[in-house]
């Protein structure tokens, strides 16, 4: 019987809303941790913002981006780096780890749509909170936000290109992973996508070629790089957006195949 | 007339080839690694009814678990037709793996760091359980396997026995059609082993559930299964219930008789023409112990009884133990 959209949707805000809650309750059960993260991120940001005073107390600009603006840079960076690690790569590196140990079995024969269920298993709001307020607060409390020449158009523009840079660096981490259903393991293969997806790079300071190859052959600079130079008007808008979408819609298609090549190559691991 | 029994398991020609990596020298290991193919399982059929409690017997590597990886939808067939419930498996649709259950001694399904009632409301979310139905079945379940005080412990802080007693209640809290369990009581204590057999005998019988197992303790498989089908190096060797696999494969009785007086030379070797005299671990005085086959029994037994005051007499068939171990040996 063919499943109604209704349906469709109503089962997977079900998973979604049942995921959110045990990952709650996972993250609860060790509180001890969430100090630990806190501290950790705190460090990061204050030595990050430390390190651009001083390029910046040299220099007035960096590939035409000034202090203000990197700061700018700096805070889509991060707001991208923690989403994307909350949503994308702790479910992808589950999903590697479900299929070393056999536990993928368990999932696979359970009523669920499978993908969805194993892209959300770890979908936690308390990171997402813990991990990124504290150094956006920081970054967003340096920022000249008037200076920055901000338009709510441009900032629509960007926040789709940011939403499909997303996805595009989500599914470049899932089709690394994917080498575990036939070899049993792809952790080495995601972490060149941890050191891969987030690359500080401003698109104006990058030469023709690498421009070219960073926004399509490895289209890892859309999510930041694309979305602020967007924002801050250094990027035509409608070309950005036009690309990222028709790249978002063909790594969609591109993810759904390589899952079902995945499935049926999948071996399980023996008992 | 004789009621015609559901299929509920129906394969027919069942294989499935592996690539397996041959060894080589380092570098081309690496960069140009070769592989074989290797059949692990070679054209099996099997039928199983509904209600029916299956063994899957086999040494290691025998093809069991291959099996029942295909049963489940888990891993693709080379070639053959599987019909699980009416479904193709493969297929993985809701609507079927709705009827089946999975439990995997050495795997887990509940999450470590969550409590087991916090994993069943996972589950039964999952398979959409009105609430009233999933808290009167937990609490049925966990009364039924000893648990019920521990389903607000996390589950890393269960012993093995007592997570292995979850995870069964996580895998038939929806009520499944047919159960797989493989290698269920692997690594489990004695008493939480028997209370494990005992439990999936109660859920067979109680709710017919059909059960499909496979383990390499010959206890499970005697105390839950009614049939058993014995794999080995991916051909079906034996398919039949499990006194007939004793009957047929050993036609010897060990006989343990307790007399009032020693026997006597010539009644020894009267004896002898119709059994051996086995050694004997009793502490009973004038306790012998013979084993014999079907056809001399009877001669023996009326030997015995002529001449002797029996005071005790027991007849036992020879260990499923002995009977696999044959088996094995002959395949």
């Amino acid at each position: 019987m063919k499943q109604s959209v209704f349906n469709y949707l109503k089962i997977r805000l079900q998973i979604l809303g049942i995921n959110i809650s045990n990952t709650f309750n996972i993250e609860t059960a060790y509180p001890a941790e969430n100090w630990a993260n806190i501290l950790s991120t705190f460090f990061y940001t204050a030595s990050y913002i430390l390190f651009l005073n001083v390029i910046f107390g040299n220099v007035n600009s960096l590939a035409g981006y000034s202090y203000n603006d990197m700061l700018f840079f700096t805070f889509v960076s991060q707001l991208s780096f923690y989403t994307l690690f909350n949503w994308s790569y702790d479910n992808v590196d589950a999903l590697i780890e479900s299929i070393h140990k056999g536990e993928m079995d368990l999932i696979l024969t359970k009523p669920l749509p499978t993908l969805f269920y194993i892209m959300t298993r770890k979908f936690s709001i308390i990171r997402v909170v813990r991990d990124c307020v504290l150094p956006l607060l920081m970054i967003g409390i340096l920022i000249d936000w008037s200076a920055l020449g901000l338009s709510l158009i441009s900032i629509l523009i960007g926040i789709i290109i940011f939403v499909c840079g997303q996805w595009i660096m989500h599914v470049f981490q899932f089709l690394l992973a994917l080498p575990a259903f036939w070899q049993g393991q792809s952790q080495a293969l995601l972490r060149l996508s941890y050191i891969l997806t987030n690359p500080n790079l401003p698109l104006q300071g990058l030469t023709k070629f690498w421009r070219i190859i960073l926004t399509t052959v490895l289209p890892i600079c859309i999510v930041v790089s694309g979305s602020v130079s967007v924002m801050i008007g250094r990027s035509n808008p409608k070309t950005m957006v036009l690309w990222a979408l028709c790249l978002a819609l063909f790594l969609t298609y591109v993810r759904m195949i390589a899952w079902k090549k995945a499935l049926r190559a999948y071996n399980s691991a023996s008992s | 007339m004789k009621e015609k029994m559901e299929n509920v398991i129906s394969i027919k020609k069942l294989k499935k080839t592996y690539k397996v990596r041959k060894p080589s020298g380092l570098l081309k290991n690496i960069f140009k690694p070769k592989y074989k193919e290797v059949l692990a399982v070679k054209g099996i059929d099997i039928e199983i009814t509904k209600g029916e409690a299956v063994a899957f017997l086999g040494p290691n590597g025998a093809g069991k678990t291959t099996t029942i990886k295909m049963m489940t939808g888990l891993i693709h067939p080379s070639d053959g037709q599987v019909s699980i419930l009416g479904c193709d498996p493969f297929l993985r649709q809701p609507d079927f793996l709705r009827r089946i259950g999975l439990v995997m001694g050495n795997k887990m399904a509940l999450n470590w760091d969550l409590t087991a009632k916090q994993s069943f409301k996972l589950i039964k979310n999952i398979y959409n359980l009105k609430d009233k139905f999933a808290d009167d079945r937990i609490s049925s379940l966990t009364k039924l396997l000893g648990v019920t005080e521990l389903l607000d412990t996390q589950i890393r802080n269960l012993s093995l026995g007592e997570r292995m007693k979850m995870e069964l209640i996580g895998s038939i809290l929806h009520n499944p059609e047919i159960l797989f369990l493989d290698e269920p009581t692997i690594g489990l204590d004695i008493l939480t082993k028997k209370r494990v057999r005992i439990f999936l005998k109660e859920i067979q019988k109680n709710e017919g559930i059909t059960l499909i197992l496979t383990s390499h303790d010959i206890d499970d498989i005697e105390a839950v299964c009614d049939r058993v089908i014995v794999i080995n190096k991916g051909e079906k060797f034996y398919d039949d219930s499990i006194g007939n696999l004793v009957n047929k494969y050993h036609q010897n009785r060990y006989l343990r008789f307790v007399l009032e007086k020693e026997l006597t030379k010539e009644q020894m070797s009267e004896i002898n023409k119709l059994a051996t005299m086995e050694e004997d671990d009793s502490n009973d005085e004038n306790s012998y112990l013979f084993k014999t086959n079907n056809e001399k029994m009877i001669p023996l037994v009326a030997t015995l009884l002529k001449e002797n005051n029996v005071l005790d007499m027991q007849i036992e068939s020879v260990p499923l133990e002995d009977v696999i171990a044959d088996l094995f040996k002959a395949s």
